[in-house]
C-alpha cells in the first residue's frame, strides 16, 4: 500500500502531505503525555506489519494493521503512522520521503474513520458484537486506504475503477487476515486490559 | 476463579506473543524488485517483489541517458523481459509493477559488451581522438592479425558471457536487493522507543521546571 517515489504528480503529492500534517497538527493538539508509551507501542506494531507478508492475490501485499491503530488511538494513527512510515522508508525504502504525506493520509486516514465507526461496537458488552465490530474495523481500515491508493493513482491517468478494482481484489487477503487479527487483539485485550477499550477513555 | 483466568490469560498471551514473534520472520515483502544484465547482444530484465515472487505482466521502459523511450514491453509470468541492446550508451530501466510499485536499474555503458561506442547517442560527448572510450587492445593488434583475430574473439566473447552469466546475474542481485535485515527492524524499533523517550524527557524537564 506504499507508492513509491516518482509517481505522483506534485498536486496529489502536496494535498497528501497538506492533509497528513493537518491530521498530525489535530492529534499533536489534543497529545497527553499517558498516551506516548501507546502510541510509540503502536507505532513499533505498524512499523513491524509491513514485513510481513501475505502470500496471496495477484500481487505483493503485507499486513498494514492500520485498523488495529485507528481503533486504539483515534486522532493519534496520525502520529503514530507518520513516524512508522518515516522509518520504513528510511530503513526498508519502502514509500518514499516525498511519498510520505501521499501515504500517511491513505493509512492514517482510514484509522481515524473506523475508530469512530466501530469504537462504541467494539467496547460493546456483548461478546459477539466486540468481535464483529473489531473485525470490521480491521477490514474496513484496509479497504477504504485502497480506495485512497486507486484515488492518488486516477490522477497519474489509470482509470479509478479499473485500478480501484485491482488494488481492493490485491488487498481482499488482507482485509480479512486484518480483520482476524484486529479481532483477536481486541480479545486479548478485553481479557488483560480491558481499560483500553473503554467507550470513555480519555482521547 | 483466579486459576481459570490465569490459564485463559497464559493461553491469549502465548497466542499473542506467537504471531508477533513468528510474524517478522516469514518473508520480506513488498518492496520491488529490477534488475538487468547483458549477454551477449541482448539485455536480460528480472523483476520480482520481495520475498521472490515474480512480477508478471509488468510493464517495463528503457530510457537513454537523454531521456529517449528507447524500448517498451511487460515481463512474463516468470518476470522476466528481455531486449536486443538499442545503443551502448547508459541505459535506464524503469519498471512498473501497478498500483504504485516502482522500481529502477540504471545499466551502465561500460557494462555492455562490444567494443567502442558508436555515436548512436548525441547526449554522450563522443571525443572522436583515441580516448578512454577505446579498447586498447583493439589498436595494438597489427591490421593484417585483425582478420584472424576476429572470429577467436567473437568466441572467446561468447564463451565467457556464458559462462559469467550467472555471475553477472547474481551480483547485479546482490547489488540492488537489500530488503531489511534484523538490524534495520530493530533500529526502527529503536528509533520509535528513542523518540517516545526524548518526548518524555522533554515533558518531564518542562514540568519540573514549572513546579520550580
Amino acid at each position: 500500500m506504499h507508492i513509491s517515489e516518482g509517481i505522483l504528480a506534485w498536486p496529489v503529492l502536496t494535498s497528501g502531505a497538506v492533509i497528513a500534517a493537518a491530521g498530525t497538527g489535530v492529534a499533536l493538539r489534543a497529545l497527553s503525555e499517558e498516551r506516548i508509551p501507546q502510541i510509540a507501542i503502536l507505532s513499533s506494531a505498524f512499523f513491524v506489519a509491513s514485513l510481513v507478508h501475505v502470500p496471496l492475490g495477484p500481487s505483493s501485499v503485507h499486513l498494514i494493521l492500520n485498523g488495529l491503530v485507528g481503533l486504539l488511538l483515534g486522532w493519534m494513527a496520525f502520529p503514530a503512522i507518520l513516524v512508522g512510515l518515516l522509518l520504513q522508508a528510511v530503513l526498508f525504502q519502502f514509500g518514499g520521503l516525498t511519498t510520505l504525506g501521499v501515504n500517511t493520509m491513505i493509512m492514517a486516514a482510514p484509522a481515524v474513520v473506523c475508530h469512530y465507526l466501530f469504537r462504541a461496537g467494539v467496547a460493546s458488552g456483548n461478546r459477539t458484537v466486540s468481535w464483529t465490530c473489531s473485525f470490521l474495523c480491521g477490514a474496513v481500515a484496509v479497504f477504504l486506504g485502497s480506495l485512497l491508493v486507486a484515488l492518488s493513482l486516477v490522477f497519474t491517468g489509470e482509470a479509478f475503477l479499473g485500478v480501484a478494482r485491482l488494488v481492493v481484489f490485491a488487498h481482499l487477503p488482507v482485509m480479512v487476515i486484518e480483520g482476524l487479527i484486529t479481532a483477536f487483539c481486541v480479545a486479548f485485550l478485553r481479557q488483560v486490559k480491558p481499560e483500553i477499550l473503554e467507550v470513555g477513555h480519555v482521547r | 476463579m483466579c486459576a481459570r483466568q490465569y490459564i485463559l490469560r497464559a493461553v491469549w498471551g502465548g497466542l499473542f506473543s506467537g504471531i508477533i514473534l513468528l510474524a517478522p520472520g516469514t518473508a520480506f515483502s513488498h518492496q520491488v524488485y529490477l534488475f538487468a544484465w547483458v549477454e551477449g547482444d541482448t539485455v536480460y530484465t528480472e523483476s520480482y517483489f520481495g520475498g521472490k515472487r515474480k512480477v508478471a505482466g509488468g510493464e517495463i521502459r528503457v530510457y537513454s541517458p537523454s531521456g529517449k523511450e528507447l524500448v517498451t514491453g511487460r515481463t512474463d509470468d516468470e518476470g522476466m523481459f528481455s531486449f536486443p541492446v538499442p545503443q551502448r550508451t547508459d541505459l535506464r530501466i524503469v519498471l512498473d509493477a501497478s498500483m504504485g510499485h516502482r522500481a529502477e536499474f540504471l545499466l551502465k555503458a561500460d557494462e555492455i559488451p562490444g567494443g567502442p561506442t558508436p555515436a548512436d547517442e548525441k547526449a554522450i560527448p563522443s571525443g572522436n581522438s583515441g580516448d578512454s572510450g577505446k579498447d586498447p587492445g583493439e589498436a595494438v593488434v597489427p591490421d593484417g592479425a585483425s582478420v584472424d583475430m576476429e572470429p577467436m574473439r567473437a568466441m572467446v566473447e561468447k564463451v565467457l558471457a556464458e559462462r559469467l552469466q550467472p555471475i553477472s546475474r547474481s551480483l547485479a542481485r546482490l547489488e540492488h536487493e537489500q530488503g531489511p535485515g534484523l538490524t534495520e527492524i530493530l533500529g526502527g524499533l529503536g528509533y520509535i522507543f528513542g523518540l517516545m523517550g526524548i518526548y518524555l524527557y522533554a515533558r518531564s524537564r518542562y514540568r519540573g521546571k514549572d513546579r520550580a
